[in-house]
């Protein structure tokens, strides 16, 4: 919610696969709640689709790069966060992790 | 404990439509228990409302505060100071909670967030049921402490009514038979005697009618 109400164009959440989650069964508690969140982001007018979590390992690079890209598409087509400053600008980046998407983008 | 739910952000945005300066107000009791209007809530649902005006187009100023409880004076007077920096507030709390608020602060427009939905208890993670109406007059001695008041859902002082399928209501599938329980509770501490008496009809006085309930302690009363 932070993200988004900071301008954030999408956050993209990655878990452990599920069943190989250190913290046991944390990656399917934060899959709820961001189902929950994802709701709670429709009620406030911001498609849902902004938020979005990926269940990846560690060893699951290529699917991560798709994922991310896929995470990109969607948010360019979304356009940007329409509550964000327009001083900021639409440069998509991944929220949390500060993983600035390619230049590319911004064109 | 006071068990609610949230009301939905377009219904919080149109209860708080015109004022520029909401406090959400959370309360640290029960309703931080039902993760409903805890510091948490507060967080999330000032976050939300914060996403929802700027989306309609709104500049409204939103702050956080969570006091330890709201349905208290004590506790009231520390959020004083947030109270008349704002133009309303928005309180997370129970109804009860709501209308403390609103009758320390006279002047100040008070809007409950919640809906204060019953009175009943955790039965596991993320799951809460009624077990408590409130009628006033407790009968649960004579039922194995089941309440037939509240968990049948004919409010039956005598039954079973007939409808029930094995051990469940006929209302639903998912709804115990809360005489099936009474029975089988009652059975397991050998008080089966006591489903013998005809229960005269309960005495509802001691409820709702009449207004608004008092009850006054003078050995506590200074």
């Amino acid at each position: 919610m932070r993200a988004i109400e900071n301008g954030a164009d999408g956050v993209l959440i990655a878990g452990c696969l599920e069943g190989g989650c250190h913290y046991i069964d944390g990656n399917l508690f934060a899959r709820k709640r961001v189902t929950a969140t994802r709701a709670l982001l429709e009620e406030c007018g911001i498609d849902k689709e902004r938020l979005r979590m990926v269940n990846i390992s560690a060893a699951m690079a290529k699917n991560l790069v798709d994922v991310i890209f896929d995470m990109v598409d969607t948010v360019k087509k979304l356009g940007p966060n329409p509550i964000k400053p327009q001083s900021l600008g639409f440069k998509p980046q991944a929220a949390c992790c500060n993983i600035e998407v390619e230049s590319e983008i911004e064109k | 404990m006071i068990v609610a739910q949230r009301k939905s952000i377009p219904e919080l945005q149109d209860i708080i439509k015109e004022k520029k300066n909401i406090l959400v107000l959370g309360c640290g009791t029960c309703v931080t228990v039902c993760l409903a209007g805890g510091e948490r809530e507060v967080s999330i649902i000032s976050s939300a409302l914060r996403i929802a005006s700027k989306k309609a187009g709104e500049a409204i100023k939103v702050n956080e505060l969570t006091i330890e409880r709201q349905c208290d004076n004590v506790f009231i007077e520390t959020a004083a100071d947030e109270i008349k920096k704002c133009d309303a507030v928005l309180s997370l709390g129970c109804g009860a909670g709501v209308q403390a608020i609103a009758e320390r602060y006279p002047d100040k427009p008070v809007y409950a967030g919640l809906d204060t939905a019953f009175l009943g208890i955790l039965e596991s993670r993320g799951v809460w049921t009624e077990k408590c109406a409130q009628c006033g007059a407790c009968v649960l001695a004579d039922f194995g402490g089941i309440c037939p008041v509240t968990r049948c859902a004919k409010h039956m002082l005598n039954g079973p009514c007939g409808g029930s399928r094995i051990d469940r209501c006929e209302i639903s599938p998912n709804q115990p038979c809360a005489w099936q329980m009474i029975y089988k509770r009652l059975s397991d501490i050998g008080e089966t005697d006591k489903l013998k008496k005809i229960y005269p009809a309960k005495n509802w006085s001691k409820s709702l009618d009449g207004g608004s309930r008092t009850i006054i302690r003078e050995d506590h009363r200074i």
